[in-house]
């Protein structure tokens, strides 16, 4: 048997990976993975600087899940140093949450027709994408990157004008989607290509622990939100979508994962427009006063582990607090794809090399996660000494900041 | 050893599973505990020699498929503290998940640990990455190869466009 | 037949994108803008932005009162304390636009203003050492407005 060795250069893929395929005829027989185009040791440049500047770096390590992480990270400095967040905060989080998933299911949608070769099917489904980016905007300020966490609640309050354009947000999906959901789940266009492509059977999901829609499409009954609740996930009732309650069986192929986000993009629907109900009034901070929350976070010491189920799967950090200082002393970062990663080799094993791009995007990767890259400053800084320019105020800052 | 790759649907008490572990393990087990809240979903988080790592996981997965989440290291000074993550009854019911954290305190000149890719493949991603963050040696591990850098001997270095078509496997 | 019709419709929509600078490129951009500064054609504006639009960071040197908060938690470094150490100098070149800043202003000294297009061809012209007083486009003085919070 002749085999050839292809390596795969980036714009093959269209993920910033090195691929090395072996091939016998147009067959892949054996596949590598290499990382590291994006490294850039984004955890340990977070060492140098406060929490404080941490928040927006973890915002900024992908752009897509950029509140799943950032409110990660502010969930486990809020259960290391105690903080307890008020309720209207967590239906908050909790509906940026799902309209973060919103967004970044249309975008994998697109991707995924692009790649197949359908540019018109692309442009339909990002021009429906336009109206959640249009809501962020206008809700927060920002299409993407939306700094919605802090330490303690949200940055962003709603009164009843932005609950109203949710609504109408939600009444456009529901007229727009099931035209959609019948070109791209009934049509030929995407279902004789992606069917069969890419299979991930059930079993090896399961030793691979894979993670989020790739898991669900391939039949496992897993979802963070349903198994362990966070947030307001708790007070409604959340089950992980199945691909074999709307298509009568699932496979674990590309098309599985496809109808699988159509479905989440439904249930996220649902979420937001239950939520919208129950919304209780209140703060959206625990703590108001900034001195406050430094001197809490100052004399806050420990570990935690906290995950969130952001739109590709778990999301996953571990913070070490150290005592006297607003940093860190340890942060580890394990996305979605940093796990789904592991099964790529054996999903492009005995398929087509023209559908490596196919196979690879259909986990929807985000390789900005999975190597942790977005440093805003170009090399590691020592860690800001509390200034303090004017003498004014001083006096009382030191009374109230002094543990 | 290669589990069962299923999900239970019945979860097995935490309590319950803390106290075996806690009967097995005994004095080997450091400081296990169990935290439920409404803040956080319970985890149950432990202690133990890197001699018993391996055995800790067969015990887990008599309770059902451990789902292994992330493997992270701190570098202490005198030593290094090796964090295994793990979930367990990740599909038996609504709030039923159980977290188990299993740290290992290695000294600072050992520097060898079990690989655990041979029972959860996806384990090597995390070991690869510690092998050349931290240093450490992984008994097992098929590929030893850097993940992140590029560099044969481990160092760290930024990685640069043209490292891509050389490659070192 | 359910797919032409979709696309069909999809087709005949309003479009999204707003081109810029002319609906149409023209065969020399060059010239096409003296033609604009003639009076001769118009161009195409940028979309109207919501008033809570995350811009460039304005700031009002008078109200500082020069505590240094917002330089504790600039994430990318954009703020520097001012030559004579009472006020603060902010380099939009390095702003990663979080808005941190403006949270932590005890004064609110500095805000978000709407304006989006901040390219420049000299990196120095990007330095803002203070922006005076400000008005959004239709939504009044921009100190005045409450934030969301």
């Amino acid at each position: 048997m002749d085999v050839l060795t292809l390596p795969l250069n980036p714009s093959g893929s269209l993920e910033p990976l090195a691929i090395t395929v072996s091939l016998d005829g147009d067959r892949i027989v054996d596949a590598r993975i290499r990382h590291g185009a994006l490294h850039r040791g984004i955890e340990e440049m977070a060492l140098h600087w406060n929490l404080f500047q941490v928040l927006p770096l973890a915002e900024r390590i992908c752009g897509f899940c950029s509140l799943s992480n950032a409110l990660t990270f502010a969930r486990a400095v809020e259960t290391i140093a105690g903080i307890v967040v008020p309720p209207r905060a967590r239906y908050l989080r909790t509906l940026f949450l799902e309209l973060e998933r919103i967004s970044s299911h249309f975008l994998w949608l697109a991707t995924a027709c692009h790649i197949a070769g359908h540019e018109a099917l692309m442009m339909a489904v990002l021009s429906l994408r336009e109206r959640v980016l249009d809501m962020l905007e206008g809700l927060t300020g920002k299409r993407s990157n939306c700094g919605v966490a802090a330490f303690g609640g949200t940055r962003v309050n709603l009164d009843d004008a932005d609950i109203k354009a949710l609504e109408e947000m939600i009444a456009f999906y529901r007229r727009e989607l099931p035209p959609l959901q019948e070109v791209l789940v009934e049509g030929p266009l995407l279902r004789f290509r992606l069917q069969g492509v890419g299979v991930l059977p059930k079993e090896v999901a399961v030793r691979h622990g894979v993670v989020g829609p790739v898991a669900r499409a391939s039949g496992l009954y897993v979802d963070l939100r349903w198994s362990s609740p966070y947030e307001a996930y708790g007070d409604f009732d959340v089950q992980p979508r199945q691909v074999s309650d709307l298509m009568g069986r699932s496979r674990g192929d590309a098309f599985d994962r496809m109808v699988l986000r159509i479905m989440e993009l439904r249930q996220s629907l649902e979420i937001i427009e239950t939520l919208l109900q129950g919304i209780p009034g209140g703060n959206v901070l625990a703590v108001k006063k900034d001195r406050r929350l430094a001197a809490l976070l100052r004399d806050a010491e420990g570990r935690a582990l906290v995950s969130v189920e952001g739109p590709r799967g778990e999301s996953l950090q571990r913070v070490t607090l150290c005592r006297g200082k607003i940093a860190l002393s340890s942060w580890t970062l394990r996305s979605a794809t940093y796990v789904n990663a592991s099964s790529w080799p054996l999903l492009l094993r005995g398929e087509e090399l023209s559908d490596v791009a196919l196979i690879i995007n259909s986990t929807d990767p985000c390789i900005a996660c999975t190597e942790r890259l977005f440093p805003l400053r170009p090399s590691p800084v020592p860690e800001m000494a509390p200034l303090r320019l004017s003498s004014a105020e001083d006096g009382e800052a030191a009374k109230e900041v002094a543990p | 050893m290669i589990y069962a790759p299923e999900y239970v649907i019945q979860a097995t008490d935490h309590r319950e599973v803390l106290s075996c572990l806690e009967g097995r393990f005994g004095a080997d087990l450091e400081m296990p505990q169990l935290k439920e809240g409404e803040a956080q979903s319970p985890i149950l988080t432990a202690t133990l020699p890197k001699a018993r790592l391996l055995e800790f996981v067969d015990c887990l997965a008599e309770f059902d498929f451990p789902h292994f989440r992330a493997l992270s290291g701190e570098d202490l000074g005198e030593a290094i503290l090796l964090h295994y993550d793990f979930a367990l009854f990740r599909s038996a019911g609504r709030g039923k998940r159980l977290e188990i954290s299993a740290s290992v305190r290695l000294p600072s000149g050992d520097r060898l640990m079990p690989s655990l890719v041979g029972r959860f493949p996806s384990a090597e991603y995390g070991e690869r990455e510690l092998i050349e963050t931290l240093g450490l040696d992984f008994e097992g591990l098929p590929d030893k190869s850097p993940l992140f850098t590029f560099d044969d001997r481990g160092r760290r270095r930024v990685a640069a466009p043209c490292d891509l078509d050389g490659g070192v496997h | 037949m359910s797919t032409l019709f979709f696309l069909l419709r999809q087709a005949c929509r309003k479009r999204l994108t707003n081109l810029f600078p002319f609906p149409h490129m023209p065969e020399s951009l060059i010239e096409a803008l003296h033609v604009v500064q003639e009076g001769g054609m118009e161009m195409n504006r940028p979309l109207p932005t919501p008033p809570s639009l995350w811009g460039k960071v304005a700031y009002n040197r008078e109200r500082c009162t020069g505590c240094g908060n917002c330089l504790e938690r600039c994430p990318s470094g954009a703020i520097e304390p001012s030559a004579d150490k009472k006020k603060v100098e902010i380099d939009i070149a390095f702003c990663c636009f979080c808005g941190r800043c403006v949270d932590s202003c005890p004064v609110s000294a500095l805000a978000m203003s709407d304006e989006f297009l901040c390219s420049s061809l000299d990196r120095r012209e990007m330095r803002l050492a203070d922006s005076g007083p400000l008005r959004l486009s239709g939504e009044g003085d921009l100190w005045s407005l409450e934030r969301k919070r």
